[in-house]
């Protein structure tokens, strides 16, 4: 058997093992280990093993991982995202729909200290949709905002999704959390228009708010936000600069958040170690996708697919922009189906020396790719975001909500489009930061 | 008959005995190495702040962080594989497998628990040789001259309690299905 026939089984075995609820993790390790087996012999594979994984975890650009999924645990976990949410709202709460671009807002805050669009999606559904609620807002108006307001924990740095995106395709993680900025905040911005349209259509989903908010009463709303803004700013901002690496501005963050959650009374011994069980938990579930993708790797490097599929694809007599749109589209209906890290190891060894070698920018490939796999978390069968906020808001039923979010949806893939057509919106601040 | 009869059921609960201890030994040992990674994870936290501090303030970073942040973060994961395998939180996708009746579950649970099993329990093995073989060669970490081997060392104890937790699950599954007969 040629290495590339073996390669092209082995990456159906590993659909196939994944769809049969193998964890990714191990799918990957099977499937790798086992390719370089035939391909080469039980002893490459084995020395492989053991060496390839442990030179994935003995990392010290990868600790950035942990230490930011340990910041945003410490925030959500001393109640962050309550006074966010009350602030917000404070602030713009009587503007019409008001309290669902509150909840845009303040999903683009919690975004940048969470790193995760399902803990921004839990968190927002708990404080938000029951406060929206109490102003008569129509439910599934309510909870279209927060699904969409959850996405942003994708894009919005520390994005978790995007570190995993620089360790997959060694584009350096620093330049990848700032190019995340400026897409995260127009796309928060396009939900608000969006939102702001809906409203003007139909006023009745969102009755506008009478009672009237003094400005003593906005200010001191501010006074539990404004010390973790520092914090964001110090840490991200020091990445911007480059005076830290993206580990050490994680690390400063997660101390920064830990300060200040102590100095407020807010900390708990049960919290300090609750948010140090989940987020080593999180974690691992990450590095053990990690270890089982660089032994698949490996192995499909062995195959020599990727180079193989790479070299026909750009030898092929059509635009870049067709062979583009086309991976595009395929990205779009695996995120129906799969997981946004379960999809990025298992294309990316072989979708991103096509792009690259199509000339495509990197950066602003794994901005467009993890848009487009967000989706995926608003669209049945597998809305990860919307079952969320199903098991928290029980009086609606999981249709409803995936009818409410059509239009969020609409709105991703026209930002998408735009995206694509004006590719120095997500390139022009990594490019002025680190060149 | 009544002698065959009592026989078997000596056996199940002999089966339920050993995966009882079995699930006991796995939950003890992943439940320090866990542990230990908190400590280890919030002294990290510290010792990165400490440095980048130092740096700006005396020009003098602590030696060797990067060494260091390296080895907390291979103890930190392998600590931690185990829990987070208990605790149900390795990315699985289920859709299709929930649409099959229970046993036929049950049998495809049984088939990947044992594979991954062996193939845990080579990667332990061939890290704990990785480990030998490092200190034989008497390989050092930068600054700070730590031995490479005591790190791999400490990964292979995570490992084995990693393996562990599929073990215990491949047993627990195993002892549903004959109790279930």
């Amino acid at each position: 058997m040629s290495a590339e026939l073996i390669g092209f089984i082995g990456i159906i075995v590993l659909v196939l093992l994944i769809l049969f609820k193998v964890p990714v993790g191990l799918s990957l390790l099977i499937v790798g280990f086992a390719g370089i087996g035939l391909i080469k012999n039980v002893d490459v594979a084995l020395s492989q093993l053991a060496s390839s994984s442990f030179s994935t975890v003995n990392s010290y650009s990868l600790s950035v991982i942990p230490l930011f999924i340990l910041m945003g645990m410490f925030m959500s976990n001393t109640g962050f995202g309550n006074d966010l949410f009350t602030a917000v709202e404070k602030w713009i709460g009587k503007v019409r729909g008001g309290l669902a671009i509150a909840t845009i807002g303040a999903a683009s805050i919690f975004s940048a200290i969470s790193g995760s669009a399902n803990a921004t999606t839990a968190t927002l559904a708990k404080i938000c949709i029951p406060e929206m609620e109490k102003y008569n807002y129509k439910t599934t108006f309510a909870t279209a905002a927060v699904a969409a307001g959850g996405t942003l924990g994708s894009l919005i740095p520390p994005s978790v999704l995007l570190i995993l995106y620089g360790a997959l395709t060694s584009e350096p993680i620093g330049a990848l959390l700032i190019a995340g900025i400026v897409p995260g905040i127009l796309m928060a911005i396009c939900f608000m228009i969006l939102i702001n349209i809906q409203v003007r259509m139909k006023p009745e989903i969102a009755p506008q708010r009478t009672e009237t908010v003094s400005m003593k009463e906005k200010v001191y709303s501010l006074k539990n936000v404004w010390p973790f803004l520092i914090i964001f700013l110090i840490s991200i901002g020091g990445i911007y600069v480059g005076v830290f690496t993206p580990n050490e501005a994680g690390a400063i963050g997660a101390m920064g958040a830990f300060i200040l959650s102590v100095v407020t009374r807010r900390m708990s011994l049960k919290i300090l170690l609750d948010s140090l069980d989940e987020t080593l938990r999180i974690t691992v579930m990450i590095f053990f996708v990690l270890i089982g993708a660089s032994i698949f790797g490996r192995f499909l490097a062995l195959s020599k697919i990727p180079m193989l599929l790479s070299d026909s694809i750009t030898s092929l007599d059509v635009a870049p922009f067709v062979i583009l749109t086309l991976i595009l589209v395929v990205y779009f209906f695996l995120g129906m189906f799969l997981e946004g890290i379960a999809i990025m190891v298992l294309t990316l060894p072989i979708v991103y020396p096509i792009i690259t070698d199509l000339g495509y920018n990197g950066l602003w490939f794994g901005v467009i790719m993890i848009l487009i796999v967000n989706i995926g978390v608003l669209t049945p069968p597998l809305g990860l975001s919307v079952y969320i906020i199903a098991g928290i808001v029980k009086h609606v039923s999981i249709e409803q909500i995936f009818k409410g979010v059509i239009p969020s949806i609409i709105t991703m893939i026209l930002f998408i489009i735009l995206l694509i057509i004006f590719p120095e919106i997500v390139t022009f601040l990594p490019e002025i930061t680190f060149k | 008959m009544n002698n065959n009869q009592q026989n078997t059921s000596l056996n199940e609960t002999s089966l339920e005995k050993v995966t009882r201890k079995v699930n006991d030994i796995t939950k003890f040992i992943n439940n320090i190495t866990h542990k230990i990674g908190y400590v280890l994870l919030f002294g990290l936290m510290l010792v990165t702040v400490v440095d980048v501090l130092m740096r700006f303030l005396f020009n003098s970073p602590i030696k060797g962080t990067m060494e260091l942040t390296e080895i907390v973060v291979a103890m930190v994961v392998f600590f931690s594989l185990g829990m987070g395998q208990i605790m149900g939180n390795h990315l699985e996708i289920d859709f299709l497998v929930n649409k099959f009746p229970i046993k036929v579950q049950r049998v495809v649970q049984i088939i990947i628990y044992l594979i991954g099993t062996l193939l845990l329990v080579l990667l332990t093995w061939k890290l704990f040789e990785l480990g030998v073989s490092s200190m034989n060669s008497g390989e050092v970490k930068g600054d700070l001259g730590l031995p490479v081997y005591i790190v791999i060392f400490l990964v292979t104890i995570g490992s084995i309690g990693f393996t562990l937790t599929y073990l215990a699950a491949l047993l627990t599954t195993v002892t549903k299905v004959v109790v279930n007969k």
